[in-house]
């Protein structure tokens, strides 16, 4: 018990950190909930009347089409905020402190992970009050899975963006990652167009695009009780396994790249 | 048992050696100095004592009796580290700065609350407890910087280069701290290329390209040379180093140009040498022996930071 405490305590200190720093700036929570907002609302409405949905029982309209992409966007950008944290830690010198602390090395990938796993997920939940404007009816076990998984995919993308950020020493850098690597991830994966009639090539791409099953998901929980409405979206299990092994992956190596250095 | 005990640790980068199998102990609650000009080594020798870099052989390196390699958990919750950049961080609180950094290193609850207030105490910073970071002046911050290297209480504290760029009432007053740690059984291990320090420190370690050139305290090193340094600018220094040579049986060496001369009597010496050679010194000064010139006298060339 007293060692699981001595473990836990370190992780606990880095992820109250994320926390308290986040809250503290103003301008990051804004940004991070306001820019997917804009967008939702500028495409959404901009689409909505030629929008149709490939499902001629379904009527879906093009705000609520994009409803679930747009959650996935909140949660990426949370992850690239994080990220961004990770280079300034590192250039302001903070993690040195870090590093000559017996805390493992796993311990500090868990702190600098799961707090900005949490601020995703908190933010992913703010959104989802707006989901019943656009006519998702929610379901107490489906909010309950919205918040499980979405901690999943935040945690996922938030190690994603750690290994990006891991060897970059300025975050000019990671801006160039994010227009060139995160942004294409995100528009293809099914969050702004369904995957019918789109020529063969993109298809693929989409399909192998792990970003495709995040949004998926998403879709799927949100549409809980008019599931078979949707077409040409992965299934629950197939989606849930892809980030999940996606999820092992970005982990895993965030905690080696982080133990190469300063073992 | 000492503090530190290095024996043959050597250290290479790609391609150049930085330190050459150094051997040293440091006694425990002393305030021990490695003095160095850039490039001498003394930072990749903190970034090995501070577990941030594995050393490329050693035959051990003891801290406090166990070995830095094997035992480095062990180790790192024995020390303390303050770093030449500053490690704190600026949007938090001083308070939340010393608060985080003490749960990492496993504290909470009372323990880690009475260790807070007594370091805010020891450092004057109780009014300034609230106080984010970045809206603290300079000293202030070394001093907060300090106070969360220490919230584990560690029995040895390494500092790299603590007082670069502090103009000197802010240095003082960081002496003034590590002189009560000292008191309070800590042992201090500073790394620095600014002679004041170097001066009060316990024992000094002086450091060039890699090599352990002396080790004693600054008061033993300056007094192995009992002399008063006179310095030259002529026009005709080889003629005023010959006579010099004949005369007083002395060894003038040119350092950049200028003429140093080691002599009990450099009085004496400077009042021949204006007879002899009217209008023909463009300056000359008589100063006490300094660490300054222990390391020329050392090393043979001049100090350059």
């Amino acid at each position: 018990m007293e060692n699981m405490k001595q473990y836990l305590l370190p992780v606990y200190s880095l992820w109250l950190r994320e926390i308290v720093r986040f809250l503290r700036q103003r301008k990051r929570v804004v940004s991070a909930l306001g820019q997917p907002l804009i967008f939702w609302a500028l495409l959404g409405f901009g689409f909505q009347s030629t929008f149709v949905y490939p499902n001629q029982q379904a009527s879906i309209s093009y705000l609520k089409y994009f409803f679930p992409g747009i959650i996935a966007l909140v949660v990426l950008f949370t992850a690239i905020f994080s990220s961004f944290s990770l280079i300034e830690d590192k250039n302001e010198g903070y993690l040195q402190g870090v590093f000559v602390s017996p805390i493992t090395r796993l311990g500090l990938v868990l702190g600098k992970v799961l707090g900005g796993a949490t601020l995703a997920t908190f933010q992913a939940c703010l959104f989802l009050i707006l989901a019943p404007l656009v006519g998702f009816s929610l379901t107490l076990l489906s909010v309950l899975l919205f918040i499980v998984l979405s901690f999943l995919i935040s945690i996922l993308l938030t190690a994603f963006g750690y290994c990006l950020a891991w060897k970059m020493d300025s975050s000019q850098g990671f801006h160039a990652v994010m227009m060139l690597i995160l942004m294409p991830l995100w528009f293809l994966s099914g969050a702004f167009f369904p995957q019918t009639n789109l020529p063969w090539l993109l298809k693929v791409v989409m399909t192998l695009n792990p970003m495709t099953y995040v949004v998926a998901i998403i879709r799927r929980v949100l549409h809980w009780k008019e599931m078979y409405l949707l077409v040409d979206t992965p299934s629950l299990a197939l989606s849930f396994l892809v980030i999940l092994v996606f999820l092992g992956v970005t982990s895993y190596l965030a905690w080696r790249q982080t133990n190469r250095s300063f073992g | 048992m000492n503090a530190v005990d290095i024996k043959e640790l050597s250290h290479v980068y790609t391609n150049s050696k930085v330190l050459h199998s150094l051997s040293f102990q440091v006694s425990q609650s002393e305030i021990f100095g490695i003095l160095g000009p850039n490039g001498s080594g003394k930072s990749t020798l903190l970034k090995i004592l501070a577990t941030l870099l594995h050393p490329t052989y050693a035959t051990h390196v003891l801290i406090f009796g166990e070995e830095l390699r094997t035992a480095m958990q062990k180790t790192r919750q024995k020390m303390g580290v303050v770093f030449q950049k500053p490690s704190l961080d600026k949007k938090l609180s001083v308070f939340e700065n010393l608060k985080f950094q003490g749960m990492i290193y496993g504290f909470s609850g009372n323990t880690l609350l009475n260790k807070i207030h007594k370091l805010l105490d020891a450092f004057d910073l109780k009014d300034r407890s609230d106080d984010l970071v970045e809206e603290l002046s300079g000293g202030l911050q070394r001093r907060v910087e300090i106070a969360k290297a220490l919230i584990h209480s560690p029995k040895l504290l390494l500092l790299d280069e603590p007082t670069t760029g502090l103009d000197p009432s802010i240095r003082k007053d960081l002496w003034k701290y590590l002189k009560l740690l000292k008191e309070s059984d800590v042992t201090c291990l500073i790394s620095t290329h600014i002679m004041e320090d170097a001066d009060q420190c316990d024992e000094l370690l002086i450091l060039d390209q890699g090599h352990l050139l002396a080790l004693n305290t600054p008061h033993n090193l300056k007094k192995s040379h009992e002399h008063n340094v006179l310095i030259l600018q002529t026009s005709d220094a080889d003629n005023i180093a010959l006579f010099i040579r004949d005369k007083f049986d002395l060894k003038p060496t040119f350092i950049d140009s200028y003429l140093h001369i080691e002599t009990k009597e450099a009085e004496n010496v400077l009042t021949t040498v204006l007879e002899a050679f009217p209008n023909k010194l463009s300056m000359a000064r008589i100063s006490e022996y300094s660490l300054e010139d222990v390391f020329v006298r050392l090393t043979g060339h001049r100090w350059k930071t």
